[in-house]
C-alpha cells in the first residue's frame, strides 16, 4: 500500500502545531490590512524581505563563519521588510503615485537587490547556502524542532496582542480620522497593525517561502468575509481558515519532499476561499444570481399583474410570467387566485404611488423600492416617530 | 439668557484674545491651513458662542470641513491655535464629539449599527479596555434617539445612507461632548433623517452645546440655527443669526456664485 500518510513523528507534530498556529496568526492579523484595502502591502513586505535574509547570511558567514541561524536570518528579513514598507508608505504620500504603483516599485526593487544578493551568497563556499532557497518557495521538511517551537511562539504572542487591541484595530481600521478625534495616535496603531503583519509574514518565510506567503493573509480574510457581517466572528473564522489550510499544506507537502509547503497551503486556502465564493448566502455568487433572479420574476409578474388588473392586452413575456406563477389557466383566462393577485397588486401599486408623491425621499431610500405597501402608518422606514 | 449676555458682549468686541477665554468651549486663533499652494484657511479668527447651534456656511473650497478637521487636529495647523476651555484640544478630547462626512468610510466594513455606535465611547474605554453591557446600553439609548432602536443589529451595508447618518449621529452623542463638530449631516438625506437630525439639534441646544454644523442649504440656516459662521478660506462675518447672517456677508463670500434670488431666498426664510 502506498504510504500517502505516513504515522505522526513527535518531529512532524512540533511542526505541525507551528505551521497551525502560523496560519491562525496570518489569517487573523491579515485581517485588518484587507479590511483597510491594504492587502497588497503584504507582497510588498514579504518580497522586500528578501535582500534582508541574503545579507544577514553574508553577515553571519563573515562573522561566525555560519550563516544558517533562523533568528538572524529572520531579523534580517525583518529589517529589510520594514524598510520595504517605509518606502510604500513614503512614495504613497509624499508623491502624486498611486499604492499600487508604489508597492509594484518597491517589490520588484528589492526583489531584485535580493536576488543579486544571493548570487553573491552563490559565490562563496559558505555551508547551508542551500537552505536559503526554502525562503522562497517554502519547506517544513526541513524545519527543526526549535524553529517550529519559535515560530509558535512568534505566531502566540501576535495572537494575544490582537485579541487584546481587538476593537482599537477594528476602528483604526473603519473610521481612521474619528479614531484620531478621540485622540489616538492613528500612526502608532498602522504600525501596531503593521509590525504584527511584518512579525508573521517574516516568521513564516522559512516554512511557506516569500512568493506565496502573501496568500496566507490575504486568502483567509477573503474567505471569512463571505460567511459573516461580524468583525470579531470574521477575525476568528479567518484565523480558523488560515490555521487549518498550513496544517493541512504542511501535512501533505511534509510526506512528498518535492512539493512546496507554500504552494499546498495556498491551494488548500484557495479552496476553501472558493467554497465561498460559491457558497455563500449572502455574499456568494450562486445566491446573488438566484436573488437577481428572484427580484427579476417578481417584477415581471408585478408588472403583469397590474396589466391584467387594467385589463390591457398582455404582451408574451407577461403572460409567460403569470403563467409560470400560476395567475393565468393554459387558455389565457385569468385563474381565481391570478384574479385576487391583481386587484391586490393594483391596490398596493396605488398605495404605493401615494407614498412616493409624499415622501419622495424616503421613498427612493427604501431598499425594495416600489414593492409591496408602503410601511404602516405612512411613515418611512426606520422612521423617527415622535417617541 | 441672563448668562448670555457677558458672551455676547465679548463676542461683538470682535477680538477672541481679550476676554476670559478659559470660559469660552471653543476659541479659534489665527488659524491657517496649507494644503497644496493656496491655503485652505487663513487667519481665521473666531470665538464661538457658548452654547447654540452654528451653521458653517460658505461656497465649495471655502475650508468648511478643514476647519472641523483643524479643530480636532485631523490636518496640520501651519499657524496659529485652537483652545478648547482655554487648553489644548489634545487635552480635551472627551469634551468633542465628531460626525464626519458619511462618504469617508467604507460601508461594507463587518459591523452592525450598534458596533459603530459602540464606537463613541472608545474614548473613554481606551485602547486596551473591553466594551462591556453597559458600553452597549448607553450605545443602544443613542440609536433610539434618533430612531434607530429597531435596525441595531443590521449591518452597516444594509442601512441607507440617511440611517447610516443617523448611526453616525448617535456615535457622537456616545460621546457625550459638550461640542460638537458635525461635517454636512444633512447632506443627501431623506425626509426622515433630516427630521431625527433637526430633533437631535434641538435637544442639544437644550442642553446648552455648542454644536457646529458645516450646512450647505443656505434656505434654511435662519430656520435651524441660532448663530452663523460665514467661511471663505478666512471668517467673512459671525455671530448671532440675526446679526451675521446678512446679505452683504453672503455676497462677500459667495461671491457671483450666489445669484440673486436664491440670496433673497435665504434672507427671506425663517
Amino acid at each position: 500500500m502506498l504510504d500517502l500518510f505516513p504515522p505522526l513523528a513527535h518531529n512532524t507534530l512540533v511542526v505541525l502545531t507551528g505551521a497551525g498556529l502560523l496560519g491562525v496568526a496570518a489569517g487573523v492579523v491579515g485581517c485588518f490590512s484587507f479590511l483597510r484595502r491594504q492587502a497588497l502591502i503584504s507582497d510588498a513586505i514579504s518580497h522586500a524581505t528578501l535582500p534582508g535574509i541574503a545579507a544577514a547570511f553574508l553577515l553571519g558567514y563573515a562573522v561566525w563563519g555560519e550563516g544558517r541561524s533562523l533568528a538572524l536570518l529572520t531579523a534580517g528579513a525583518m529589517a529589510s521588510g520594514f524598510l520595504g514598507m517605509l518606502a510604500v508608505r513614503w512614495i504613497r504620500e509624499e508623491t502624486r503615485l498611486t499604492e499600487d504603483t508604489a508597492i509594484g516599485t518597491v517589490l520588484s526593487v528589492f526583489f531584485g537587490l535580493g536576488l543579486v544578493l544571493l548570487s553573491v551568497v552563490q559565490s562563496t563556499s559558505a555551508g547551508g547556502q542551500a537552505g536559503l532557497g526554502s525562503f522562497l518557495l517554502g519547506a517544513v521538511a526541513t524545519m527543526t524542532t526549535n524553529e517550529a517551537w519559535t515560530i509558535a511562539a512568534v505566531s502566540l504572542m501576535a495572537l494575544v496582542t490582537t485579541s487584546v487591541l481587538f476593537k482599537t484595530f477594528g476602528l483604526a481600521c473603519f473610521d481612521p480620522d474619528f479614531a484620531k478625534a478621540l485622540g489616538w495616535s492613528t500612526r502608532r496603531l498602522d504600525l501596531a497593525m503593521t509590525g504584527l503583519l511584518l512579525v508573521v509574514l517574516a516568521i513564516g518565510l522559512k516554512a511557506v517561502g516569500l512568493v506565496l506567503i502573501i496568500a496566507m493573509v490575504i486568502i483567509p480574510p477573503a474567505a471569512a468575509r463571505f460567511w459573516t457581517d461580524d468583525l470579531s466572528r470574521m477575525v476568528t473564522l479567518s484565523g480558523a481558515i488560515g490555521g487549518a489550510s498550513a496544517v493541512a499544506g504542511a501535512y501533505i507537502s511534509a510526506g512528498f519532499p518535492n512539493l512546496p509547503t507554500g504552494a499546498v497551503i495556498v491551494l488548500v486556502a484557495g479552496g476553501l476561499f472558493f467554497v465561498g465564493l460559491l457558497l455563500s448566502p449572502r455574499r456568494g455568487i450562486i445566491a446573488e444570481a438566484l436573488s437577481l433572479r428572484t427580484r427579476r420574476r417578481r417584477e415581471a409578474v408585478r408588472i403583469a399583474l397590474l396589466d391584467l388588473a387594467e385589463r390591457r392586452s398582455l404582451d408574451p413575456r407577461s403572460i409567460k410570467a403569470l403563467r409560470s406563477a400560476g395567475y393565468l389557466d393554459p387558455v389565457g383566462e385569468a385563474t381565481s387566485a391570478g384574479v385576487a393577485a391583481s386587484a391586490t397588486a393594483l391596490r398596493d401599486h396605488k398605495a404605493w404611488q401615494g407614498f412616493v408623491l409624499r415622501h419622495p425621499e424616503a421613498a427612493a431610500d427604501m431598499a425594495d423600492w416600489g414593492h409591496g405597501r408602503p410601511p404602516v402608518g405612512d411613515s418611512p422606514a426606520g422612521g423617527v416617530g415622535p417617541t | 439668557m441672563l448668562v448670555e449676555a457677558p458672551i455676547l458682549l465679548n463676542r461683538r468686541s470682535g477680538d477672541p484674545h481679550v476676554a476670559a477665554a478659559q470660559d469660552l468651549p471653543l476659541v479659534v486663533s489665527r488659524l491657517g491651513v496649507v494644503y497644496d499652494r493656496a491655503p485652505a484657511l487663513w487667519n481665521v479668527d473666531w470665538a464661538a458662542p457658548a452654547s447654540g447651534l452654528v451653521a458653517v456656511v460658505g461656497p465649495n473650497g471655502a475650508g468648511k470641513s478643514t476647519l472641523l478637521k483643524a479643530i480636532l487636529g485631523l490636518v496640520r495647523q501651519d499657524s496659529g491655535s485652537v483652545k478648547v476651555f482655554g487648553r489644548d484640544v489634545g487635552s480635551m478630547r472627551q469634551s468633542i464629539a465628531y460626525v464626519p462626512q458619511r462618504s469617508t468610510v467604507d460601508w461594507d466594513f463587518p459591523a452592525s449599527a450598534l458596533d459603530v455606535v459602540t464606537m463613541g465611547l472608545y474614548g473613554r474605554i481606551g485602547w486596551f479596555g473591553r466594551v462591556r453591557g453597559h458600553h452597549r446600553d448607553r450605545a443602544m439609548a443613542c440609536l433610539e434617539q434618533v430612531g434607530m432602536a429597531d435596525l441595531a443589529d443590521r449591518q452597516i451595508g444594509a442601512l441607507s445612507g440617511g440611517q447610516q447618518q443617523r448611526i453616525f449621529l448617535a456615535r457622537a452623542l456616545a460621546q457625550d461632548a459638550t461640542i460638537y463638530l458635525m461635517d454636512e449631516p444633512f447632506a443627501g438625506v431623506d425626509a426622515a433623517t433630516e427630521g431625527a437630525i433637526l430633533e437631535t439639534l434641538d435637544t442639544l441646544r437644550a442642553a446648552h452645546k455648542l454644536v457646529l454644523v458645516v450646512h450647505h442649504d443656505l434656505q434654511t440656516v435662519r430656520r435651524d440655527f441660532t448663530d452663523v459662521l460665514v467661511l471663505n478660506r478666512t471668517v467673512i462675518s459671525a455671530g448671532p443669526m440675526s446679526l451675521a447672517f446678512t446679505e452683504g456677508a453672503l455676497q462677500r463670500a459667495y461671491g457671483g456664485r450666489l445669484a440673486a434670488p436664491e440670496l433673497r431666498a435665504a434672507m427671506a426664510a425663517g
